[in-house]
This record gives C-alpha cells, sequence and structure tokens, in this order.
C-alpha cells in the first residue's frame, strides 16, 4: 500500500490535488499539541499554485498510508512560498492552530476578592458608599457609621452595597457562590445577596437575613438563574430616615468571608448526610458520595439556614465517608454541598467556541478530553486564545497519588484529546549508540508553591523535597513555582506535580534506532509513532539507577517524519514542556 | 519517440544498428538505467531516472541536420512542459524494444525534460550525401522508471457488494504492474450517490468480509443481536446491533484464517450506522496476537444522520504474518444511550499489492476510473468513466499488481487480482436497484500493463 499527500479545500470535501506523483520533499512533524506542521515541495506550475492557494483560504493538507493518518492540517497563508515558477513550498499547520483562531474570554470561578469594588451613587441611585465603612480585604466588611443617616423610602435607602462583576462578553455567565456571613445590626437592618443583570434592572434574590440585634452566623450554598453581578447589600429597610448611633463597627456590621462565584456546576458537589453528625473535632461525617472531595476543600454544610457552617476536608475516608471538625450538630439528610470547577469543562467550552465559530477545523467531539479532577477555585481568561486557555489549565496537571503532567493535542481526526503526558501507545527499539550527558541545571528536588490569599497578599506554601532525589545527587535545588490560586490546598497540588516532574532530571541523549516494535514485538511502520508515545531502550540495563531509567523509558516529545525518505527523527521529551528536550535519532528500519 | 504535442504527431526512429535513420545511437552509446525502489511512501514506487544517449543525427544538409537536432530539442522539451508547466495533452513517450527481444510490442516510459542542457554542434562530418553531427550527447528525465509493456484486460461477471469479486489476468508477471479499473453498474441503479471504501488485492482471500450480526457458521461478530433488516439491503437480509451505553460493553471477531500470515498488516473497517443525532459513540479496539494484546487508538462514531449507514475506519495494526486471534471492540457513550448497527466488517491484509481507496461521494449510474495515468498524466485519476477531467474525493492510491506473497518471500508470479467495494447508498447499506428493492449488481473490469524494470 503507498501513501498520499493530498489538498483539500477548507472543509475537507473536495481535493483539489492529488500530490503524491509530484512532491520532491515532504516532511510531517508531530509536536507537543499533535500534528504540528507539514513541509513539502511540489511540482505545480504557477497558475495551479494561484487557482488552488490564493481563491480558497484555508486548504486542508493530508498525509495518508491507507486509512491511517499521518497527518492533516491547513495551509496558512503567509506559509505559501512560490520558490520558482514550477515549485510550490507548502507549509500546513496541524488543526491544534485552529485554538488561536479566536479569543476566549469567561470567568469560571473566582475566590479573590480584589476583583470586588463598591458601587457608588452615581451608579446605582440609593447607594450611600460614604456612610459606610466597606473594606475588602480576604473578607469583606460593610459597616454602617456612626451618626450617619440611613433608610428614607425605597427611593433613597442609602444602601452600602459591594459588588463583583464577570468580564464584558464573557460567554458564562454567574450561577453559583458559595459564603461564610457573620451579621448583626439592629432590626430593620438587612443583609442580602443579590445576583444581578449588568444595567441591575433583574435581580435575583440569593440570600436575604434581617437583623435581630443577635449575631447571626452562617454559610450560603446557592445556584440561581445566569446573570451577570453579584451584589452584596447592607441597607436600612425602613422609610423614615434613622441616625444610627452606635459605634462603627460595634453592633451592626456584615462580615463575609469564603466567597466563591461560579458559572458553572457541572462538578458542584450536592450530596446529603447518610447518618447524623454530632459536633465534634476531626470527626467522620457518612455522606451519600465523597466524589469530587479532596483534602483541604471548604464544603457547607446545611448552607441556607441558621444552623448552616463552612468545614474543611481533613480527610476522605472511603466513597462515602469523610472527616472534619464541626461546629454544630446535624441530621441525616441535610446538605454537604461545594462548588467545583474542573479543568475538562473549560477546555470542552473552548471546543464548542472554536467548532461554533469554524465548524470544518474542529470537530464538536469532547469525549477525547479526560478529567484532570482537579479543582480551579481562580479561572478567569480575558481576552486570550483557547489555547492559551488550554495550556493554561491543562499545566495544573492532576491530583492522583502521583502527580502527572498534562497534554493537550489533536490529531489527523481533528479532535482534541487531554490527557495525562506519555499515555499513547508504548513503543521498543534497541539502540545502537548512546550518548548521554546529564544536567543538573533543569534538577528540582525542593519545591514550594506561591499563591495569594483572598486579599491578593502573596504566600508560600510548605516546602516539599523530594528525599530519594536529594540523596542521589547530594544536593538540594529549590524552586518556587506561581499558581493562581487563594487556596494553600490547590497550591500544594500543583507543587506536587511539580516537583514529581523535576525531581529527576533527563539526560542529554543521542541515539540511533532502526526499528519500531511494540510489546508484543511487532513492528510497526515508523510513522505510527506519534508524540505523547512512550519509547522504551530495551538493550539497555535496568540497574542504573534512577536517572538511566529514565533513558531506558522516554517520552516522545517531538517526531519528524520525512514521507521521502522513510524516516523519523524524535525529540524525547522531559515532563514537562519547558525543560530542554533530547534528542534520538531513528532511522529507516 | 513519439511526438503526440497537438496536431504536429510524429515519430523519431533511433536505431544504433545502422538502420536508415536521421538519428544514430552510438554503439555503446546507451543502455536505460535500472530503477531502484523508491524509499518514499508517496506515488508509484519507481522514482524518475536520468538516461544518457550519445548518437549522431543526421541530414542531407548541414541545416537539415541541425533541424533533426532541434526537432529532438524540442521533444524532450516538450515533455518538461508536459512535466513542469501542465501545457500539453500528452508528453513524448519514449518506446524501447531491444533486438531479439519476445515481446511483440514496445515497452514505453515518459520522458519528462533535460537532465542537463545540451549544446549545440561544434562541427560536422560529411559521410557520402549525409551531413552528420556527430557524438551528441542528451541528458533526460525517465519518469516511471519502469519500462511499459502490453495490456491485459480483464472482465469480471456481475456480483452485488460488498464481494470480494475476483478476476484472473491470462499472464503472469512479477514485477509491479499498474492497473487501470473500471467499476460500472450493470442496470440502471437506484438514485443517489454512493460512498464507501474500494479495497483490491491479488487475492480474494485478503478481503475478508465478517457478518455484523452472530451466526453459526463463522466469519462473523461475537456479542451483537442479529436484527432482521431487508428493507435497507443489509448483507444476508440481517445486522447485528448493540446498544452502546456509558458501560463500557464489547463484541468480537475470533479469526480461524491462515490467510493472516501473508499480510504483514490487518485494516478494520465497519459499515455501521449510529442511530443517533446527538449522541457520539467510541469505539476501542483490541487486538489478540500469539496471546498478546494490542490496544488500538479510539474511533469516534459521529452522529450525522440516523438513518444512513456510513463506512468507518477502525483502525490498521501489524501482524507481521501471524495468525490473528481475535479483535475485541470495546465501545461507550460519553452520556446518553444509542444503538449501533453493524452490516458488516472489511478486515483487509495489507501487503504491497493492496490498495484501499475511501471514497466519500461517487456517481452510482455511470463507471467509475481509477487509473495511474503513467503515460498521460503527471497525477492519478479517480473519477467518472464518462467524463475524463472530473475528480472524485478520494484518500488513496491506485493499484499497483505485484505478483503474490508468500511468507515473506520474494513476490511471486500471480494473476487474480479481487475488488472489495465496501459501498452505502443513502439509507440502503449496499447500492440498490432502480426499485430500491435488492441489492444493485456490478462488473468491474482491469487493465494490467506489465511492467519490466529491465527492457526485454
Amino acid at each position: 500500500m503507498r501513501g498520499q499527500l493530498s489538498i483539500w479545500n477548507p472543509a475537507g470535501t473536495t481535493l483539489l490535488l492529488d500530490c503524491s506523483e509530484i512532491t520532491t520533499s515532504c516532511v510531517a512533524r508531530d509536536g507537543e499539541h499533535g500534528n504540528e506542521s507539514l513541509e513539502a515541495e511540489i511540482d505545480v506550475p504557477f497558475h495551479i499554485v494561484f487557482n488552488f492557494f490564493q481563491q480558497l483560504g484555508a486548504l486542508q493538507v493530508r498525509a495518508n498510508w491507507g486509512g491511517y493518518g499521518i497527518f492533516r492540517g491547513r495551509l496558512e497563508d503567509p506559509t505559501q512560498i512560490i520558490e520558482t515558477d514550477v515549485s510550490l513550498k507548502i507549509v500546513a499547520l496541524g488543526y491544534w492552530s485552529a485554538f488561536s483562531d479566536t479569543f476566549y474570554t469567561a470567568m469560571w470561578s473566582i475566590t479573590d476578592l480584589s476583583l470586588f469594588r463598591t458601587i457608588s451613587k452615581l451608579e446605582l441611585f440609593n447607594r450611600r458608599p460614604e456612610r459606610y465603612e466597606i473594606k475588602i480585604s480576604d473578607r469583606i466588611l460593610i459597616v454602617p457609621r456612626k451618626n450617619e443617616q440611613f433608610g428614607g423610602g425605597a427611593s433613597d435607602l442609602k444602601i452600602g452595597s459591594v459588588v463583583y462583576n464577570i468580564p464584558d462578553d464573557s460567554t458564562k455567565e454567574i450561577i453559583g457562590i458559595s459564603f461564610d456571613y457573620q451579621f448583626i445590626a439592629p432590626t430593620n437592618w438587612i443583609f442580602q445577596c443579590n445576583a444581578a443583570t449588568f444595567d441591575y434592572a433583574t435581580l435575583t434574590n440569593v440570600l436575604s437575613v434581617n437583623a435581630t440585634g443577635a449575631l447571626i452566623t452562617a454559610s450560603v450554598n446557592a445556584t440561581f438563574t445566569a446573570r451577570n453581578r453579584i451584589v452584596f447589600d447592607l441597607l436600612y429597610n425602613s422609610g423614615v430616615a434613622t441616625t444610627y448611633t452606635g459605634e462603627t463597627g460595634d453592633g451592626a456590621y456584615v462580615d463575609i468571608s469564603n466567597v466563591r462565584v461560579v458559572t458553572s456546576t457541572t462538578n458542584r458537589i450536592n450530596t446529603t448526610l447518610t447518618a447524623n453528625r454530632a459536633a465534634g473535632s476531626n470527626v467522620t461525617a457518612t455522606v451519600g458520595s465523597t466524589a469530587r472531595m479532596y483534602i483541604g476543600q471548604k464544603l457547607q454544610i446545611n448552607a441556607g439556614t441558621a444552623t448552616s457552617e463552612t468545614v474543611t476536608v481533613l480527610s476522605i475516608g472511603s466513597a462515602t465517608q469523610f472527616n472534619a471538625t464541626f461546629v454544630n450538630a446535624y441530621t441525616t439528610g441535610q446538605a454537604v454541598q461545594a462548588h467545583v470547577v474542573y479543568p475538562d469543562e473549560i477546555i470542552k467550552d473552548c471546543i464548542t467556541t472554536v467548532n461554533t465559530l469554524n465548524p470544518t477545523q474542529i470537530i464538536a467531539d469532547t469525549s477525547g478530553v479526560g478529567s484532570q479532577a482537579i479543582d480551579l477555585d481562580n479561572a478567569v481568561f480575558e481576552d486570550v486564545t483557547c489555547a492559551d486557555v488550554i495550556n493554561d489549565v491543562i499545566k495544573r496537571g492532576d491530583a492522583a497519588t502521583t502527580p502527572k503532567v498534562w497534554i493537550a493535542q489533536v490529531f489527523d481526526d481533528q479532535k482534541l484529546l487531554v490527557k495525562q503526558l506519555g499515555t499513547g501507545r508504548a513503543w521498543v527499539t534497541d539502540i545502537e549508540d548512546l550518548q548521554v550527558v546529564r544536567s543538573l541545571t533543569q534538577l528540582f528536588n525542593s519545591i514550594y508553591a506561591i499563591y495569594k490569599t483572598a486579599d491578593n497578599r502573596k504566600m508560600r506554601s510548605p516546602v516539599s523535597a523530594n528525599a530519594p532525589s536529594v540523596t542521589k545527587f547530594g544536593i538540594t535545588r529549590r524552586k518556587g513555582v506561581q499558581v493562581d490560586t487563594t487556596s494553600e490546598t490547590i497550591a500544594t497540588q500543583y507543587r506536587d506535580v511539580y516537583l514529581a516532574a523535576y525531581q529527576d532530571p533527563i539526560p542529554r541523549a543521542s541515539v540511533k534506532i532502526t526499528f519500531i516494535e511494540d510489546n508484543a514485538g511487532l513492528n510497526y511502520k515508523l510513522f505510527a509513532v506519534r508524540s505523547n508515545d512512550q519509547i522504551t531502550f530495551r538493550n539497555l540495563p535496568a540497574i542504573l539507577g534512577i536517572v538511566y531509567d529514565k533513558i531506558r523509558t522516554l517520552v516522545i516529545k517531538r517526531r519528524t517524519y520525512d514521507l521521502i525518505k522513510d524516516e523519523i527523527t524524535v525529540d524525547l521529551e522531559s515532563n514537562l514542556p519547558s525543560i530542554d528536550q533530547q534528542l534520538a535519532r531513528v532511522l529507516k528500519r | 519517440m513519439a511526438n503526440l504535442d497537438g496536431a504536429d504527431e510524429s515519430v523519431l526512429i533511433m536505431s544504433s544498428t545502422g538502420a536508415a535513420t536521421d538519428y544514430q545511437l552510438k554503439w555503446g552509446g546507451w543502455g536505460p538505467r535500472i530503477a531502484q525502489l523508491k524509499t518514499s511512501l508517496l506515488g508509484f514506487p519507481y522514482p524518475v531516472v536520468t538516461e544518457e544517449w550519445t548518437l549522431n543525427i543526421r541530414g542531407s544538409t548541414a541545416a537539415i541536420a541541425l533541424a533533426n537536432y532541434e526537432k529532438l530539442i524540442r521533444l524532450i522539451e516538450q515533455g518538461f512542459r508536459w512535466w513542469k508547466k501542465r501545457e500539453i495533452a500528452q508528453p513524448p513517450v519514449l518506446r524501447y524494444q531491444i533486438k531479439g527481444s519476445d515481446l511483440s510490442t514496445y515497452q514505453k516510459d515518459v520522458i519528462t525534460g533535460f537532465a542537463r542542457e545540451p549544446k549545440a554542434p561544434d562541427d560536422f562530418t560529411k559521410v557520402g550525401d549525409f551531413y552528420w553531427i556527430m557524438d551528441v550527447r542528451i541528458a533526460f528525465f525517465r519518469k516511471n522508471g519502469l519500462w511499459l509493456g502490453a495490456t491485459d484486460t480483464q472482465s469480471s461477471s456481475t456480483f452485488t457488494c460488498p464481494g470480494p469479486n475476483a478476476l484472473t489476468f491470462t499472464t503472469t508477471h512479477v514485477k509491479p504492474c499498474p492497473v487501470k479499473v473500471t467499476i460500472t453498474p450493470s442496470a440502471s441503479p437506484f438514485s443517489g450517490s454512493l460512498s464507501g471504501v474500494i479495497a483490491f488485492s491479488n487475492e480474494a482471500s485478503h478481503l475478508i468480509h465478517v457478518e455484523g450480526r452472530p451466526i453459526a457458521s463463522g466469519g462473523d461478530l461475537t456479542g451483537t443481536t442479529n436484527v432482521t433488516d431487508t428493507t435497507n439491503l443489509a448483507t444476508n437480509s440481517a445486522i447485528g446491533r448493540v446498544a452502546a451505553t456509558t458501560t463500557e460493553g464489547n463484541f468480537s471477531y475470533t479469526s480461524t484464517l491462515a490467510a493472516y500470515a501473508n499480510g504483514d498488516h490487518v485494516a478494520i473497517y465497519a459499515n455501521l450506522k449510529n442511530s443517533s443525532t446527538t449522541v457520539n459513540v467510541i469505539i476501542r479496539p483490541e487486538v489478540s496476537i500469539g496471546g498478546n494484546t494490542m490496544v488500538l487508538p479510539e474511533v469516534t462514531i459521529l452522529a450525522k444522520n440516523p438513518a444512513n449507514p456510513q463506512v468507518v475506519f477502525l483502525g490498521i495494526f501489524p501482524t507481521n504474518g501471524k495468525q490473528l486471534d481475535t479483535i475485541t471492540f470495546y465501545y461507550r457513550t460519553v452520556s446518553g444511550s444509542i444503538n449501533i448497527d453493524i452490516d458488516y466488517l472489511g478486515i483487509f491484509l495489507i501487503n504491497a499489492f493492496t490498495t484501499i481507496i475511501a471514497i466519500p461521494a461517487l456517481t452510482n449510474s455511470v463507471g467509475t476510473v481509477i487509473d495511474h495515468r503513467l503515460l498521460t498524466h503527471p497525477t492519478p485519476f479517480v473519477g467518472n468513466a464518462s467524463v475524463n477531467a472530473s475528480l472524485y474525493n478520494y484518500t488513496g492510491n491506485p493499484y499497483v499488481f505485484q505478483g503474490g506473497y508468500v511468507n515473506g518471500t520474494e513476490p511471486i508470479a500471480a494473476t487474480d487480482l479481487a475488488v472489495f467495494l465496501m459501498l452505502t447508498q443513502g439509507s440502503f447499506w449496499r447500492p440498490a436497484n432502480a426499485a430500491g428493492t435488492a441489492a444493485h449488481t456490478f462488473v468491474w473490469s482491469a487493465d494490467r500493463t506489465i511492467g519490466y524494470l529491465v527492457p526485454r
């Protein structure tokens, strides 16, 4: 069976040119994101070049061997170079590049309170922020000032308000919130939370609490119709204006903390207690399911009621039990809730966005997107490409026992695959010679995460070190890694991903290979090797230690296949994209 | 050498034997180069070769000798214009037959231009009544590498899809031979286009039809449910059905065929139907060979038109001549449930003598031609037999016949060529007759042009 190089219309429905017989050079590359590029020189007269390449937009280029797709991508105008009057040099990029066709703006989840602000009188006629002490730090405080006048009718209630707006033109709207509050004030004072449209014309009341003169402490976990703003109000609800004579901050305030605003409830935890739970420290709670719970996560218990609270997960004992410290006692059937946003939700939305804009570029099928199963508490994207969005969320890895880096790829089926690094097919080969240079510059065996609190204060997590690596190399190399979260738990998850990736440096290696087999010993065509596959050099001894074990089995970061010479070159990857690549030369079989 | 440039057709006859001709190859002035198999994955398996002649050109006057020289130059330039600039309809064809040949026809290849610039003569030699330009050196490209000889044409009897259906050539030959195939409906068909896959092999046993329904006699799938479907012309009036849900299920094919020893890869195609407009189905084949398991990449069966079957490529894997035991197909949905109906699988043993062409839309009322066009055009042709200029959309290459294959030995002489028409038509599992009541019949013919590496 022979191979074929062909050029199609942008939709891939009309064959314009079968180049198989007139191609003089052709190299197809797989990279970090699947089919990366194809470069070919084709004997095509100028007038045919003109007809095909100047009028029809981003034509599709395919290289295949029977039904096996070696490459599929699109010609992009700047890369079409007519070198002579009879030869055309084409450069096609794989369909991952379609994720750079549009910008993406969406808020998925925030816990960062620095994104909140007060509402002025100019913005809403009955707001009077100057009559309140309003502080937004790691919590939101709204406190009426002593000797200021409040109330006075619906048109002049003199409300103290704090608002969060989603980014303009966000493709997602707010549908969920959770927070804790402490509220005390004389009667007639009301604390409320509303979800509003951008013009405040339509409000959905999430919470409304009437003051009793006593301190009210509770937690909220709510969902509601999609809205653009979240507004916290403190107001004196009376048609008669009244002067507040108490001391500022003493006897009248609302204190809001642990705020999380989300635009997705796909992975929201919404279960119930299946056994009574008395108050206690580090006690076991039994629930319908602990799915999507993680240690360090904040759960709202019996949210929205007078005996609600937020607890922190201390341990997860089984699929139905977790441990936490409970201040209140609870009974069977009471709610256990938390908002959770996973990366795959965002990635799938990027697929939908790109497919809606250009249906012929990326197929709508999202079944190739695996779940990293990590919670993103701060995920706001404004005017960045979908490619950047996906790269941003996959770098967070996962929360597996041995954390893994994830990778996003698009091959010839134009379907996005998101999965763990190195989970492609496994190949085996022998090498004929080997040069190894080991470098410590990319070794980091002691990592801490840098994150921030809700009031934007930079924090540093505890350091995590890999003892075998420190012992092996006789040196500790420490590094801080940035992660966009206000949760130390989430920050340390990323720290552990990074440590697992960097604790053993991969030597720079140059190897020659003459064939590719699978684990069953069957010979494959060389082009069957793709990026993110693993390759094992079986004639290297496994007993050489950690470093040399990493030489025996490596992940292929880039594969270059020359369709004319029937040769492949593979770059063998370190565990993170930023680590220096290793180069191995694979000769044709 | 035949000049077929428009109406200016002529023939330049050359000889190295002293025969009366204006172009006389010098004794020892040329022997054809033997092409080597190219490493390239693409196109015809032999590369362009460079030929170099040393010849004497004559004329009754010096001017006529120069004109004859120029005529030769123009011919070779014509090859360049045909190949590189696509200016003319047909290329100059180089015909060659050695003295003592046992062939009744010339062997042919086409010329695609100069390999080096020729130079004008620096002297004349006058012998008798003629002026001779002596020791002219002409270096040019010969496109196909292979010398193409006589054509052996065979036609099949009528058959219904998918086949396989085989025909037998009258001659044996072990070297690559391009084959022009014409597939024609044998009677008035149902309206609407056909789509699917056409596979060729020199062994009908390498094109395996596996029933989607479970049957007692083997050659079927296990794990599907037998459902009668005569309305849509399912093969054997029934299909196999599985209910796909988010929980992974599986069906399998167990092979007992020794023929797998004669392929180095196996490709799996399925004629199936996703009965949903919204629920995609994921299929993941796992292959067992000698107790070892290979996991093939997942394939998504997209929800499109729920009434129409589609021919889907499920994967390709090497066997290296080993016996295939089982292919297990794991299936699931991401969300929701839907039936997957399978009429049959096409399992193709792949070696150098197999070709698979996928065609999304094929005219059903006229013949389809699949042709390398090595002596007439720079690129292959897959199209409507009655309109030579139109292309169909296709992936794959025209067929090259290369004799048989037995356990990794060199190719052996063989005469059979088989076709497998894995085609659907609208809601029909197979192309339908005019009334839409029965599977339509086809005939096909193959023109095998004998190829010679060493001219005879």
